[in-house]
């Protein structure tokens, strides 16, 4: 049927076939800013066009009905005003105040964001914050906290009413404080805008899927019903039959290669337990089978066509079952391939057993000893863009993945092997990514599509759906965590011991090293004072065993905020019961700087661990900053702030934690870079390192314009093409500022040096003599100490066309030798109520040490995003599994992200150290966010009425149940 | 059917409806409005698209309101003859271009006893008129009668306004989905409706004659089977008191 849609003005006729949604219709049209968030009931609002001026989620709608009625998408709305020699009207006000505010993050859900604010201020020029929070309120985002998009939006409203008013940009920078003296630079600490922010803000096509191919087939995959089953036979004659199938694979049909899916350095640091199709499966959503088809319809179709025969085996559904005598084993096949201490026979993936001092002895001397046990679930990193690839053969028969990846290096060299191809003829493209935190640390599709592309010979898309990512892909591992904390009666900690229970799910990526960080980051924090501040005693003991759920996986953070939610309640628990300040008693046992991080001497993820002194420790700052920005003093243990005037039912709580982070693997974590000049003295900076939304690409080509004495915008960035940019581990462990950004300092710093010898060698021309060391790079010029300049275009031409030419260029690499913490203070208020156990989250400000700030937009960016994030690990967001392992979460409705309209208020507060070894004074600031919320607003749920609990999220019914044995236990007494 | 196996109408007059439901009795699907319904579509299905025939109309006839079937939810959001506190329970049901995109008649073929908006409207005791050939029904005798709804489209639905209406719930957060909610209408002579929801299967309601006495703890009854993964059924209980007896003090506010 030909259908004729009004979109952008313009008349759009196109052909469509069956139940096609206005989205599919709207991207087969090149309309590509309306984005596929894999919804089951329209969730997401990545989707969001206006029909009629008003904001819905055109897949919930058949193009057909869209027929007669305008359409808009962010298209229409503005784009760069300068376009050689075509000039526009330049960018409308709204995509100018997302791109100055640092609203765009991933920038997968802009677009929507833009649409759903334009429509408001069409019907309301004026809003105020609760009417632009309630227009936002259909469009989730996973990475902002809607702070700054709300800030954005206010913005627009004033330049649509003065547009030449220019931005001041400290409006949307968070509170700064400096400890350390930090020099004043050119681009470093200055907020400039996010590189790609303009693009994505216009809606371009710059994600994996937004990559139309002739012919793409579509891809599916057929998932196991049942937690534990062995595949006795499967026919897919049908299904092969069906017109418009290209292939159908079973594992009878590929090669059988053990692998790991975590994406990490060679040796993967887990068992190999894997296969891209096995005869077993060994959870609800297991692979059973792969399809490639012409349509999405027929490829559904094609699995209903599958005959699968199971044989049913009995599942471990609850960890602590999976290491009992006689437990079924998940893993019996030959092919396992052990690493350290895994163990399939016991279902076990990993083990770990670290002391430090003699904890024994710590014990003995204790006055007090204090243990409990606590319990952390199973969460989703739920970014709005599902997992996305896109493979072909290009036209020297290499393989080429498009795909939505943190590490597009890992990518390659774990599926060669896989697909039976050298490393050679596989090329990994990592496009813009709509989000990952982690989850996209994993080859978990690319196999999928990649080996219908070799079955078919033709290009291959698969995109998980928002089912598949729950059910499918990868989450944090729950735990259950033991704590048991020897103390004097000053507060002295003589002793302090974690052991942890992890469930790696039916296989273990990542197993045993996010569980490994689950105790180094969290207990390396707390020393003890006086003599044990030397010697600290703790030890950290864990077992991380298989069932018959989803794979846990790298999740932001990466085990630490499992470590923080028992360790800091624990802390909290042991200052009450001491009768003691929480503050005081935190920071009286934390590590110094100076001060070994305790467990540099003993850990570092199954490899040698190398002793590392801390240079940079700015808690004590962070906890007084927050302290005062929260108004703790007024409030704490306050009667007059705790009840609520003419609510009796309600007390309000206030509650602090104190978090350490990391800053990438210390001797492993390697980043490369190569930088060149260009014949206008702009500068081509090809980097490895995977910016997935983060704002790394900006704070990488900082680092370079610093270097080189040029703004932000002269220096263009690539990421990443395993083809073109030198390698890089990719996006995860907080490495990128730190360990990439420090490739790019050096190879600026050598291409500098190149650039100054060039200006020397102008200046000879002119009469002076100078040495390299002589010359300044500034406002795009090499300056001489007399004052004379030249510009680094009449270099660059210099170097390239005039004389001894040569390319002006250079690429370097490092990997760290340190992983200098980043630290923070978390605070939270919250107001519970004591008749139904809910809990409503009012404030949460979070002062923040992660060393020089290099764009301190971007960065309060990244905290806000990660705060909440943070917050509904705290109090909503879990994993929840029925008697056969089905589970109870499959959408974003069950699955509650928070909204514009109901989050708390959030503030960043960042206290600057300059951390010698990092760039510029840098550590890291991605992961530090996730650590602090959950315990700060456990504590404060205590400080609010007493309850006191051991195990996320604080849902009412726990928090009730607490209450009532709290006023039987006052009754009996 | 063309050959791409989409047969779509658009009917712009009552006749021309009546004419497409004869010519493909039993095969049609109704399209209305924005649309849940498209993951209802079946290969060879006729779509009857409604969105022409001015069921979308909010019309205030003095004591009775009158929604149309294919009125998107946020026309209830943005009218102000509505109450706040079933303003706060639509804004719970879905953002705004959810509540855009998804008509009345869609949002009750969906509806679940979790909805906070259905646990309004059923204190509200609306009515319902569903075509072809059903006519007026009750909004419990819709949702408990297992009516197939391919065949069937809610043209418009009535409830006499009240004096006020309260909604409280208990969620995980603001604007989470409620675990136990408690919806309270009263109503031009006093009486008042309540109703409770939180939980997927519709559960029964309460009625307060005017001047009664009121026994807060009669809710608890309504809960008694609501044990699921959610919450337990004694939970509920108590909170629903709770929830109730804050609603009654919001009634008397107003
Ligand atoms: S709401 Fe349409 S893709 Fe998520
Ligand atoms: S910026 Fe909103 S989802 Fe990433």
């Amino acid at each position: 049927m030909k259908i004729s849609l009004n979109v952008n003005n313009k008349t759009e006729i196109i052909e469509i076939t069956g139940n096609e949604s206005l989205l599919d219709v709207l991207r087969k049209l090149g309309y590509f800013s309306a984005k596929s968030g894999g919804c089951i009931r329209g969730e997401c609002g990545a989707c969001t066009v206006l029909l009629n001026g008003k904001p819905v989620n055109s897949c919930m709608f058949l193009a057909v009905q869209a027929q007669g009625h305008e359409i808009e998408t962010v298209e229409k709305f503005g784009e760069q005003a300068q376009q050689g020699w075509k000039q526009t009207e330049g960018f409308d006000p709204l995509q100018t105040a997302m791109i100055e505010s640092g609203a765009v993050q991933c920038g997968y859900c802009t677009p929507a964001m833009i649409l759903s604010a334009k429509a408001l201020l069409r019907e309301n020029p004026n809003p105020n914050e609760a009417e632009i929070r309630e227009a936002l309120s259909g469009v989730m985002c996973r990475c902002t906290a809607y702070v700054k998009p709300v800030q954005a939006i206010q913005r627009a409203v004033e330049l649509m009413a003065e547009p030449q008013n220019k931005t001041d940009l400290s409006t949307y920078e968070p509170e700064m404080l400096q400890v350390d003296d930090i020099p004043d630079m050119q681009r470093i600490g200055k907020s400039d805008t996010k590189i790609d922010a303009a693009s994505l803000a216009q809606g371009k096509p710059a994600f994996t899927a937004d990559l139309a191919l002739k012919d793409t087939l579509i891809a599916k995959v057929l998932r196991s019903p049942y937690a534990h089953a062995r595949i006795k036979s499967i026919d897919a004659t049908k299904a092969r039959a069906l017109p418009g199938v290209a292939a159908v694979l079973t594992w009878e049909d590929i090669p059988r290669v053990v692998y790991s899916t975590a994406g990490q350095s060679d040796p993967i640091p887990g068992p190999l337990d894997m296969f891209s199709l096995d005869n077993k499966v060994r959870f609800v959503g297991d692979r059973v089978a792969f399809v490639a088809a012409e349509t999405s319809a027929i490829a559904d179709e094609a699995l209903e066509l599958i005959d699968v025969e199971y044989e049913l085996l009995e599942p471990i559904l609850d960890m602590r079952d999976a290491m009992k005598e006689g437990a079924p084993v998940l893993h019996d096949q030959p092919e396992y391939v052990n690493f350290a201490d895994s163990n399939p026979a016991i279902n076990l993936a990993a083990k770990i057993r670290i002391d430090i001092g003699d904890v024994d002895k710590g014990f003995t001397e204790a006055d007090q000893i204090f243990e409990r046990e606590y319990v952390v679930p199973k969460v989703q990193q739920a970014h709005i863009e599902p997992h996305v690839t896109l493979t072909y053969w290009d036209e020297n028969d290499r393989l080429v993945v498009r795909t939505s990846t943190q590490v597009p290096f890992h990518a390659r060299r774990v599926l060669a092997p896989v697909l039976g191809l050298p490393v050679k003829q596989i090329r990994v493209i990592k496009p813009r990514i709509g989000g990952g935190f982690g989850n996209k640390q994993e080859i978990l599709i690319e196999d999928v599509a990649a080996h219908l592309t070799i079955a078919t010979g033709k290009p291959v898309l698969y995109e998980m759906s928002r089912e598949e990512e729950f059910i499918a892909s990868r989450s944090r591992h729950p735990m259950r965590i033991k704590m048991r904390t020897g103390v004097l009666n000053d507060g002295t900690m003589t002793a302090n011991e974690m052991t942890a229970l992890s469930d790696t799910g039916a296989y273990g990526c990542h197993a045993l090293t996010v569980t490994g960080n689950t105790g180094q980051k969290s207990m390396g924090l707390y020393v003890g004072d006086g003599k044990y501040r030397q010697a600290p005693n703790i030890r950290f003991y864990a077992d991380i065993v298989y069932t018959n759920t989803p794979p846990a996986g790298a999740y932001r953070g990466y085990g630490v905020p499992q470590g923080y939610w028992p360790l800091d309640r624990h802390m909290d628990y042991i200052a009450n019961s001491l009768g003691m300040d929480p503050i005081e008693f935190r920071l009286k046992n934390t590590v110094r700087s100076g001060e070994y991080q305790p467990f540099s001497t003993a850990w570092n993820e199954g490899r040698e661990p190398v002793p590392e002194v801390l240079q940079t420790v700015g808690l004590a700052e962070c906890v007084q900053k927050g302290r005062e920005a929260i108004g703790w003093d007024e409030k704490y243990n306050n009667p007059n702030w705790q009840y609520v005037k003419g609510q009796p039912h309600l007390r309000r709580g206030i509650g602090v934690a104190t978090v350490m982070q990391g800053t990438a693997i210390p001797f492993l974590d390697m980043g490369g870079a190569s930088i060149k000049i260009n014949d206008d003295g702009s500068f081509n900076l090809l980097v490895g390192a995977t910016d997935l939304g983060t704002g790394s690409d900006t704070v990488l080509a900082q680092i370079a314009a610093e270097t080189l004495g040029v703004p932000t915008e002269d220096i263009i960035v690539l990421s990443s093409d395993t083809d073109t940019t030198p390698f890089d581990v990719g996006a995860y462990a907080s490495s990128t500022t730190y360990v990439s950004g420090t490739a790019v300092l050096n190879a600026s710093l050598d291409v500098a040096e190149q650039i100054k010898r060039r200006a020397c060698m102008i200046f000879a021309d002119r009469g002076f003599e100078f040495s390299s060391e002589d010359i300044q790079l500034k406002d795009k010029h090499a300056v001489a100490p007399n004052g004379d300049r030249v510009s680094l275009a009449t270099i660059a031409l210099d170097s390239l066309h005039w004389r001894q030419q040569e390319q002006i260029m250079a690429t370097a690499s490092y990997v760290s030798p340190n992983s200098p913490p980043p630290f923070a203070a978390q605070f939270a208020t919250v107001l519970v109520d004591i008749e139904t156990g809910e809990v409503t989250v009012e404030d949460l400000i979070m002062a923040v040490d992660s060393g020089v700030i290099i764009n301190p937009i971007t960065a309060s960016a990244q905290i806000e995003g990660g705060i909440a994030q943070a917050l509904g690990y705290g109090v909503c967001e879990e994993m929840v599994y029925d008697e056969n392992g089905v589970a109870r979460e499959i959408d974003l409705v069950d699955y509650h992200i928070f909204r514009a309209d109901e989050m708390p208020k959030i503030k960043t507060i960042f206290v600057e150290t300059y951390e010698k070894t990092g760039p510029y004074g840098a550590k890291a600031v991605a992961e530090i966010p996730l650590d602090g919320a959950a315990p700060a607003i456990g504590n404060a749920v205590f400080n609010a009425c007493g309850v006191d609990l051991l195990e996320i999220p604080i849902v009412p019914e726990k928090v009730l149940r607490e209450l009532k044995l709290m006023t039987e236990e006052t009754d009996a007494i | 059917m063309d050959e791409h196996g989409i047969n779509y109408y658009r009917p712009q007059t009552r006749e021309e409806l009546e004419a497409l439901m004869e010519s493909h009795e039993g095969y049609y699907l109704f399209l209305t409005g924005g649309d849940y319904n498209v993951k209802g579509y079946q290969e060879g299905d006729v779509l009857i698209d409604l969105q022409d025939l001015q069921m979308d109309q909010l019309v205030d006839n003095g004591d009775l309101l009158e929604i149309g079937g294919l009125s998107s939810l946020d026309t209830l959001f943005k009218d102000e003859i509505l109450w706040a506190d079933f303003r706060e329970a639509l804004s719970i049901e879905g953002g705004w271009n959810v509540r855009n995109g998804l008509s009345v008649d869609n949002f009750l073929r969906i509806a679940t006893g979790r909805s906070p908006l259905l646990t309004c409207l059923r204190a509200l005791d609306i009515n319902l008129f569903v075509q072809p050939d059903i006519g007026l029904l009750a909004l419990d005798e819709y949702l408990n009668e297992e009516y197939n709804w391919r065949e069937f489209f809610i043209e418009k639905i009535s409830f006499n306004k009240p004096q006020a209406v309260a909604y409280e719930q208990v969620a995980r957060s603001p604007k989470d989905l409620p675990i136990v909610c408690v919806a309270a209408v009263r109503d031009m002579d006093g009486t008042i409706v309540v109703t409770v929801g939180g939980h997927e299967a519709l559960l029964g309601g309460l009625v307060f004659e005017p001047e009664s006495d009121i026994e807060t703890s009669s809710i608890r009854e309504l809960f008694e089977e609501t044990d699921d993964e959610w919450a337990s059924a004694a939970y509920r209980q108590g909170a629903a008191e709770a929830l109730l007896k804050r609603c009654l003090a919001k009634l008397e506010r107003n």
